[in-house]
């Protein structure tokens, strides 16, 4: 096997902690050839960057630990090399690109010099050349060579992650690890970025390892892929393996946990629980708590990778999983019956049983006695056997697990009318011209310009935009949590911009908010239980007692948090339950209408997954109003009625939800959708890459906000801002060519 | 940064004006009468006490002494009389300042000398044998009293070993013991400033960016780490120069050292009130001096700083980042506060403190 780049052969890497030996890389194999991609996919904590790391030989030891294994290079074991030889070989022939572009250049050096460090020392060039060196690979990744005198915190985000690629490819490595490298930006810029690093490769003839947890960049981007779960590769092969005969039922469930764009999806199917803790793993397979094939020989003997069924004249790629492994004591055991909902979350401590509303265990049941249908988005999931006949009894009853007609299946799409059905439509919210302005030492920021809109009582807004676009200020002008510059919020009919005292108060009971981050919208000295009660103690609805914990099981219950938790603290609690906190605090007071900024964006899919299905239920439950505030469409199309998309401040274009992602009128929508990557091979793509950045907020010049970005901008743009018109029935853009452009 | 040096100056005039009422006040009400120390405890008239009280402007009340003081400052550059001496009490500090200041200034650089490469060494090899001897070492010093560290120094090196002289100023040897004091104690708190602070960025995204690169080891450590672990040096480095004026007082008087410490505390037996209100203005105008200095520095260490404090001059800048999370910014302007203030309390803290015997 000589003609590989790089073979990694059983690697183990542990790390010894205070609490023990922690596995964190579990006896992983995979090969890279030339100029080949591979994608290693999996979620937090799957070891995925100790991985990377490690084919550097750069995990700190101690304490990290190489326990066997290879990692050849070129035919030579990097984990047998010297100090003083590896050094010659990070940078120049293995490099690579970070998750964080914020925090992965040095703040106190200039950029130029940051290039021309590793240049200077990989090659014979003077300091001068390594200059002019740098200069020419900032060039070459799209940045004005004269800007490399500046400092990295005048950079932008994607700007960072240019320069940092510039610096990996700077001595044009045979091999390029790229941790994560879009996660940390926009939408529109994460294709830049990957457009670019395509390019390069190409270009360089690089082969790459991308570290990622998103399917779609997988689509676009590899060639195979590996799946990894808690320090193993549980599946591998090429992308047309796993994309059209995914196997096991962890890839199963990732895919079934993507709101998609492209179907109409009633209900996610998320992976139940969570990913174990790595000082904790189950015996047997590592997936089985969570798995709903699982069989009590799951929990007894750790399946080894072996072919999945063949199709056709391939061979099978590696799956780890018993039913392929091991078929005959697989069946021969009982089933575990692991039925999604039924459990709480947390599978990997103790087993218990969640204190589920029992209204809810009803509905839950049905929705996930099919859980791995999921699978069934992708056609022909060859799993062993294919429950066909159960999906389409579970089609028939309308449940809402029926992924696989979408929204072509008449049928489907008429239960998906019916359901807000009953109550009247009145208008909860009407906002008019609102407009938030921040003084900076550098003017006047324009947050929200001149944004209007009303929501119906029952119905959700999604509001969408990149970062810097004032989605978030909306929001929280609306709560009264910032003071309105100009303009009105009313609610239920009453002007209530900058209501005071009492009656604010009041307000706050019936408008609430979840916040983005679960990790620092808690206080983290009190325990769930204080913290949910927080809401209800600071209104005088309740005082300390009885009562009061009653209504707080009963808010951890129907947020599905498992009553043994009250008294836990949130550093001990993962992000999902973490949020699940965030949304009982925001239930506690009973409210009507309620903002939700980006809550499942800082969690992994299987965990989003589970909390948008929470957000949706809650939502048809009570009949919550939401504004869901959030930067990824694909999980704004799942939950919105109707989609408010914004651009520097101001709104670019609203319509219905399907309208919108059928037809979007606006060349700013267009480039936003057309630039998210689609976790699906089949379909080819037409690309509209937006170049540049968004325009500064501060004092924006007068005209069309997006004219700078625009490929069909002319003067006029730039002189006039375009009016917030109706194109269509019930869809409003704001462009001056929208007729010309979309032919109306 | 010229125009927010300039800024920062004209601020301290309030500050000064602050301590100078506080220090003047306390005096005022203090127990014990300037006029009767200067004229003896007894055998003086009714009309020869009011005559000196006259003399040295101390028969009208307190707000006028104040307002007094403030003009003579003000139009004649002076720092009054000496009720004791009957010197000019800014002859005496001219004279008496560059001493302190510069055991001050010496004792600072030793400080640094010793302490920033220890706490380097500590960080890199972490949890080695040498950064627990260093720990502890560092923690015996930090917990022995300057006072006593230096009569024990007097008994061994100068009494015992006779290698030393044990007071005076005349020769360099004279500064040994003096410096060695006075910086002895602040060498824990930096060394372990900095193990913490280097400890951080060692840990940090580009540094295993640098290491990835192939950048040497001892490389990351200078070129990559350092610069950016330094602005919490700084702050210790600032704040200590403080402590180690304010400790000169005790120094000064143990090795006999004619500077303004051991006539600080002179001044404070003697009831010499303008000689104190003098000393103090001198010495916290020093402190503030030296903040100030330490904010210069985070410019120049830190580029995001120096934009910050461009900024606040209300230059316009072509791009604006929000302020990074809990990074320099906050410690800046914790900094810039503190400092201030901490100049402020050392400076009226020393009269304070002086004014309980």
């Amino acid at each position: 096997m000589t003609d590989h780049l790089l073979e990694v052969n059983n690697l183990n890497i542990r790390f010894n902690t205070s609490e023990g030996t922690v596995c964190a890389v579990n006896d992983i194999s995979f090969a890279i050839s030339p100029g080949e991609t591979l994608g290693l996919v999996g979620e937090t904590g799957a070891g995925k960057t100790t991985t990377a790391l490690s084919i550097m030989k750069l995990v700190a030891q101690p304490p990290g630990e190489y326990h066997g294994g290879s990692v050849l290079f070129d035919g030579k074991d990097i984990l047998q090399e010297t100090e003083g030889r590896l050094r010659h070989i990070r940078g120049k022939d293995i490099a690579m690109i970070f998750q964080d572009p914020m925090t992965a250049l040095n703040p106190v050096m200039r950029i130029e010099d940051q290039i021309a460090e590793v240049i200077k020392l990989h090659t014979d060039c003077s300091a001068a050349e390594a200059l002019i060196g740098a200069a020419e690979m900032l060039e070459t990744v799209g940045i004005p060579a004269d800007r490399g005198k500046e400092y990295p915190h005048q950079f932008s985000g994607g700007m960072k992650q240019r320069v940092v690629i510039a610096m990996a490819l700077a001595c044009s490595p045979k091999l390029l690890l790229a941790d994560e490298p879009t996660t940390a930006l926009d939408v529109t810029i994460q294709a830049q970025v990957l457009d670019m690093i395509r390019d390069m490769r190409v270009k360089l003839g690089t082969s790459m390892l991308l570290i990622t947890h998103d399917l779609g960049v997988v689509a676009e981007t590899c060639d195979r892929v590996a799946i990894m779960y808690a320090g193993e590769i549980v599946e591998q092969g090429t992308l047309e393996q796993i994309f059209h005969r995914v196997a096991h039922p962890y890839t199963i469930g990732l895919f079934g946990s993507l709101p998609s764009l492209d179907k109409k999806v009633e209900r996610l199917n998320p992976i139940v629980g969570l990913m174990p803790d790595a000082a904790n793993l189950p015996e047997g397979c590592k997936f089985h708590p969570r798995c709903p094939k699982a069989r009590r020989y799951c929990a007894q003997v750790h399946p080894e990778l072996s072919p999945a069924m063949s199709w056709g004249d391939d061979g099978g790629h590696p799956v780890r999983c018993h039913m392929f492994a091991a078929p005959e004591p697989y069946e021969a055991s009982e089933p575990l019956g692991l039925v999604d909902g039924l459990f709480d979350e947390d599978f990997t401590g103790n087993m218990n049983m969640a204190y589920l509303l029992e209204g809810k265990i009803g509905r839950r049941d049905e929705d996930g006695a099919d859980v791995p249908q999921g699978a069934d988005v992708h056609q022909g999931a060859c799993l062993p056997q294919d429950p066909g006949g159960q999906r389409d009894g579970a089609s028939a009853t309308g449940s809402g697990t029926n992924v696989t007609v979408g929204a072509s299946d008449p049928e489907d799409v008429a239960g998906a009318d019916t359901q807000p059905a009953g109550a009247p439509t009145t208008t909860l919210l009407e906002v008019r011209n609102l407009k938030k302005y921040f003084q900076t030492p550098s003017g006047m920021l324009h947050a929200v310009d001149n944004v209007s809109f009303t929501l119906d009582r029952g119905k959700v807004l999604g509001v969408v935009g990149e970062s810097g676009c004032g989605k978030s200020t909306l929001g929280r002008t609306i709560l009264g949590i910032l003071d309105a510059t100009d303009g009105q919020v009313l609610y239920a009919g009453e002007d209530i911009t900058h209501a005071k005292g009492r009656r604010r108060k009041e307000l706050q009971k019936k408008m609430q908010i979840i916040f983005q981050d679960p990790y620092s919208s808690i206080d983290p000295r009190m325990p769930v239980w204080r913290l949910i009660a927080d809401p209800l103690l600071a209104n005088g609805m309740y005082r300390k007692g009885k009562e009061l914990t009653r209504e707080v099981y009963r808010l951890m219950d129907t947020v599905g948090l498992a009553r043994r938790l009250s008294g836990a603290y949130p550093h001990e609690l993962d992000g999902g339950r973490r949020q699940r906190i965030g949304v009982a605090r925001a239930l506690a007071l009973n409210p009507d209408f309620i903002v939700c900024d980006e809550p499942v964006s800082a969690l992994d899919v299987s965990i989003q997954a589970q909390i948008l299905n929470l957000l949706q239920d809650l939502q048809a439950e009570k009949n919550l109003t939401y504004i869901f505030v959030t930067h990824d469409l694909s999980v704004v199309k799942h939950i919105s009625d109707d989609i408010l998309v914004m651009y520097v401040g101001s709104m670019v274009e609203k319509s219905h939800t399907d309208a919108l992602f059928e037809a979007p009128l606006h060349p700013y929508t267009k480039g936003l959708l057309s630039a998210i990557p689609v976790a699906n091979i089949d379909v080819p793509k037409q690309r509209i890459l937006l170049q540049g950045e968004l325009q500064s907020p501060i004092e924006p010049a007068p005209g069309c906000r997006f004219a700078n970005r625009c490929s069909y901008a002319t003067p006029e743009c730039a002189a006039a801002e375009p009016p917030f018109e109706e194109v269509m029935p019930g869809h409003f853009v704001a462009c001056h060519k929208v007729r010309e452009i979309n032919a109306l | 940064m010229l125009k927010y040096s300039i800024k920062r100056i004209l601020l301290m005039i309030p500050i000064l004006l602050g301590v100078i009422i506080i220090v003047y006040s306390i005096s005022y009400f203090m127990p014990g009468d300037p006029v009767q120390t200067v004229l003896g405890a007894t055998g003086y008239t009714q009309e020869q006490y009011d005559m000196t009280a006259h003399r040295l402007g101390l028969d009208v009340g307190l707000p006028m002494q104040i307002f007094n003081y403030l003009k003579n400052l003000v139009t004649k550059g002076e720092l009054g009389v000496s009720y004791y001496t009957g010197r000019s009490v800014m002859e005496e500090v001219v004279q008496r300042a560059p001493i302190s200041i510069g055991i001050g200034i010496l004792s600072s650089l030793v400080l640094i000398v010793i302490s920033v490469p220890i706490g380097i060494i500590s960080a890199v090899k972490q949890n080695s044998v040498l950064d627990y001897c260093i720990s502890v070492l560092a923690i015996v010093l930090a917990s022995v009293p300057g006072f006593w560290l230096a009569l024990e120094f007097i008994l061994l090196f100068s009494l015992k070993l006779r290698w030393l002289p044990a007071s005076g100023l005349s020769t360099w040897k004279h500064y040994i013991l003096p410096v060695a004091c006075n910086s002895l104690g602040s060498i824990a708190m930096l060394a372990r400033m900095t193990r913490s602070s280097m400890l951080e960025v060692i840990r940090a995204d580009y540094v295993r960016t640098a290491k990835a690169k192939g950048v040497k080891y001892e490389v990351v450590i200078t070129r990559h780490a350092l610069k950016n672990a330094l602005i919490p040096i700084i702050t210790v480095i600032g704040a200590q120069f403080s402590m180690i004026i304010g400790g000169s007082v005790i120094i000064e008087n143990i090795f006999s050292i004619p500077g303004m410490g051991s006539r600080l505390v002179a001044a404070i037996s003697n009831r010499d009130y303008t000689m104190l209100v003098g000393i103090t203005v001198v010495l916290s105008t020093f402190t503030m001096l030296m903040v100030l200095l330490t904010d210069l520095m985070y410019a120049f260490v830190d580029p995001r700083i120096k934009a910050e404090f461009e900024s606040l001059n209300g230059r316009r800048r072509p791009v604006i980042k929000p302020p990074a999370p809990g990074g320099p910014n906050v410690a800046v302007s914790g900094a810039v506060t503190d400092g201030v203030t901490s100049g402020h309390v050392s400076g009226a803290g020393i009269g304070k403190g002086g004014a309980k015997p």
